[in-house]
Parts: C-alpha cells; sequence; structure tokens
C-alpha cells in the first residue's frame, strides 16, 4: 500500500528541502483532485460594461485541486462573439494553442 | 487565460476552470455568460465494473456501475432509500445486470415500477439506467436506455 501519491522526499538528499518544497505543493492537489471538484470559491464573474475592460473580482478558485487567486481586469479586444475566459493554475507556461495567458496581448 | 478565436465550445485547457463567455460590440461588453457552475462538474467520474454481487452504500453514491469482465449475472443491491441518492449503471458485458431494491423501496421509470423491493435488469451492450431516490421510499430512473425489465 502506497501512502502517498508523490514520492516521499528522501531526507538523506542533498535535493531534499527542494524536493519536500515540491512534494508539498503537489501532494494535497493531487489528492483533492481525486476526491473532489474543480471550483470556484468567490469572483469570476462581471457584467456587461459601456467600455472593454471587465474586472471578474478577486477570484479564488482550485482549478484541478490547486489553490489559485487571480484578480485585476480584462482588457477584451473589440467585436468579438465568442471569448472565453478560464481560470487556470499555471500563468508560466505556454497555454494550448489558441488561448492566451492574460495580461499577454490578446490576440 | 482567454480564447477569443473558437466560436464553439472549446477544450478547457488542463487544471482551469471556465468562468465566462464574453462578447464584444462598438467598444462595449455586450453578452456576459456565466460559465462557472460548468466548474462544478465533477474532474472525473467515478466508475467501477462490478463483476460479482455487491451490496451498494451510501458513499458509492454518484458512481456508475458496469458489469465489465463480467462471466454471468451480476446483482447489486441498493441501499435504504434516502433522498439524493443516485447511483448509475451501464450494460457493458453480455451479462444480466440486475439491480435490487432494498425493503420497501420502489424503482420506476415512466409507468413501469417494480415490486416493493424488486428488480430492475437488463443484458444488452450499451443499455444504462440511471437512478435518483426521490424520498426515503421511491427511486426513479433520470435516464434510461434500453428496455429494462421491472419485477
Amino acid at each position: 500500500m502506497t501512502a502517498t501519491i508523490n514520492t516521499l522526499p528522501d531526507p538523506s538528499s542533498a535535493t531534499f528541502s527542494s524536493a519536500l518544497q515540491t512534494f508539498l505543493q503537489q501532494e494535497a492537489a493531487n489528492r483533492d483532485v481525486l476526491r473532489q471538484v474543480s471550483s470556484i470559491v468567490s469572483g469570476g464573474l462581471h457584467g456587461t460594461a459601456a467600455g472593454l475592460v471587465g474586472s471578474p473580482g478577486s477570484v479564488v478558485a482550485f482549478p484541478g485541486g490547486y489553490y489559485t487567486t487571480e484578480s485585476g481586469s480584462i482588457t477584451y479586444s473589440d467585436s468579438k462573439s465568442n471569448i472565453w475566459v478560464v481560470i487556470g493554475k499555471d500563468t508560466t507556461t505556454s497555454p494550448p494553442s489558441n488561448w492566451s495567458v492574460y495580461p499577454a496581448p490578446i490576440t | 487565460m482567454i480564447n477569443s478565436v473558437s466560436a464553439t465550445q472549446p477544450t478547457w485547457p488542463d487544471e482551469s476552470i471556465p468562468l465566462m463567455r464574453v462578447t464584444t460590440s462598438g467598444g462595449a461588453i455586450t453578452v456576459v455568460d456565466d460559465l462557472r457552475p460548468l466548474g462544478a462538474l465533477p474532474l472525473k467520474a467515478n466508475i467501477r465494473a462490478q463483476r460479482i454481487d455487491h451490496t451498494l452504500i451510501n458513499t458509492e453514491s454518484g458512481t456508475l456501475f458496469t458489469n465489465e469482465g463480467a462471466t454471468g449475472t451480476v446483482i447489486l443491491t441498493l441501499p435504504a432509500a434516502a433522498i439524493g441518492l443516485e447511483y448509475e449503471f451501464y450494460i457493458q458485458a453480455n451479462q444480466t445486470f440486475t439491480i435490487t431494491a432494498g425493503s420497501g423501496d420502489t424503482i420506476r421509470s415512466g409507468t413501469n415500477v417494480s415490486t416493493a423491493a424488486g428488480t430492475v435488469s437488463n443484458n444488452t451492450v450499451g443499455n444504462m439506467i440511471r437512478i435518483v431516490a426521490i424520498n426515503s421510499t421511491e427511486w426513479i430512473a433520470r435516464t434510461i436506455t434500453g428496455t429494462w425489465t421491472f419485477a
């Protein structure tokens, strides 16, 4: 029987400290994603507006089980029929095709 | 993250939750559809291949049971009906899959209803039934595919 999803860091390893940080970051989320749902705690929605700037408020969510927060406003391109907005856990890696990481320029 | 290209619902990126679908026109945000309820969907469905008889328990509510791999009849006995409990059953193997209600409970789909502590069964691959308890004695089919036998 395995007690953890991720491999427990080896205390005798020279990289124990960084491995422990990674373990702690991932283990709880990896467990939650198996037994719970992705959920939005608060924020994440704005209304119609006279301009192109929308403010979804302070978003607190658990995409993929990861505690994620985001705030600020979004400036949309004009004359678009379907602009899909999601919150993801990671804003540092390249998004999938057709997706832009805000506040990168919207194409 | 934003996708302003897809006319139809795109594939959500991994580890993300949909928030909104926005339409802009004339320099304004004209339509905002709230997609947050989609984020409440389970990330992974609970699916179990059940090859032997089993008495279901409350904590298995929400699970899809199949008879994949079964080589004979499999009988699943429901727990006592309690409002909100829900189970789904799918015929994956060409064997009889029988769901038995608890004492005093019935299972209904339209005009078809089992006897108290009765059964619904099927053995045709591809058929499925999803039942939910609406009170302490009645299970009803929320969705049903194929002709199930109520007894």
